[in-house]
């Protein structure tokens, strides 16, 4: 396991609010008398103490799920996980993921919108899923978009100088959108049907 | 109040320990178990520890005199 520093921040404060509540626990035990001290030890240690480690915890934690590695300790998604990492496929996400042009976070960087709060609907979509695949038996063909691709997620890396070197983007009607012609967007069995 | 008290700390204790748990074994489950454990075990000791609060002695305001 990789040790970074925001992992030895989360588990020294995580570390001392687990030492403060063990701490305040035996001091029962030992002696059941209450002076002000000892309640105000509790009170600190619940309210001063816990919050910051709980966010800490959390905040790591959800970093943490961005990581293609995440998605794919899901069953479900092993297919689509197995296709972006492949080194044959050759499927769109298969080619940015192999030359490098997403170097880390596959699944995180593509799924998400870029709107104002899309990262935090993305956390929260991705709750569900966790649930879902956790909770229920999800099929393999129960898994689709929310809704059709849409460009401006293309156009966060793909930007307008570059995109109006292609001679065919500057012909495109107005409603086409950037999958109807990039439309091998994963090699997977479902789609392939 | 000793109940309160062991009940705070064993429900924190408890959310701080699944805490740990995730941040060194990070799965989809403990993941959740953090987070929800986190979150319950918490508003249990916050519940507890305004009930205690509430039900302190007073300072006897002639002692100070």
């Amino acid at each position: 396991m990789k040790l970074d520093i925001q992992l030895l921040f989360v588990f020294l404060v995580t570390a001392l609010a687990l030492l403060g509540a063990v701490a305040s626990f035996v001091l029962i035990l030992l002696r059941r008398r209450y002076g002000r001290t000892f309640v105000v030890v509790s009170l600190g240690c619940i309210f001063f103490v816990w919050p910051p480690s709980f966010f800490a915890t959390s905040i790591y934690n959800l970093e943490r799920s961005k990581s293609t590695q995440f998605c794919a300790s899901c069953h479900d998604m092993e297919q689509h996980v197995e296709d972006v990492m492949g080194a044959t496929s050759k499927s769109l996400a298969a080619k940015h993921v192999r030359r490098t042009w997403i170097n880390k976070n596959a699944c995180y960087t593509c799924h998400t919108d870029y709107t104002m709060f899309g990262p935090l609907n993305a956390k929260f979509k991705g709750m569900r899923h966790m649930m879902a695949a956790l909770l229920h038996d999800v099929k393999e063909e129960e898994i689709d978009l929310y809704h059709p691709y849409q460009d401006r997620d293309c156009l966060q890396c793909h930007d307008q100088a570059r995109f109006d070197r292609v001679e065919e983007h500057i012909d495109a009607d107005a409603d086409e959108r950037c999958i109807d012609c990039h439309d091998n967007m994963h090699k997977v069995r479902r789609i392939d049907e | 109040m000793t109940v309160l008290i062991v009940i705070a700390l064993m429900s924190i204790t408890l959310a701080l320990a699944v805490g740990v748990l995730s941040v060194f074994y990070f799965s989809p489950w403990t993941f959740l178990a953090q987070l929800t454990i986190g979150i319950v075990g918490g508003a249990i000791a916050m519940v507890c520890m305004v009930l205690l609060i509430m039900r302190l002695p007073k300072r006897d305001s002639t002692d100070s005199q």
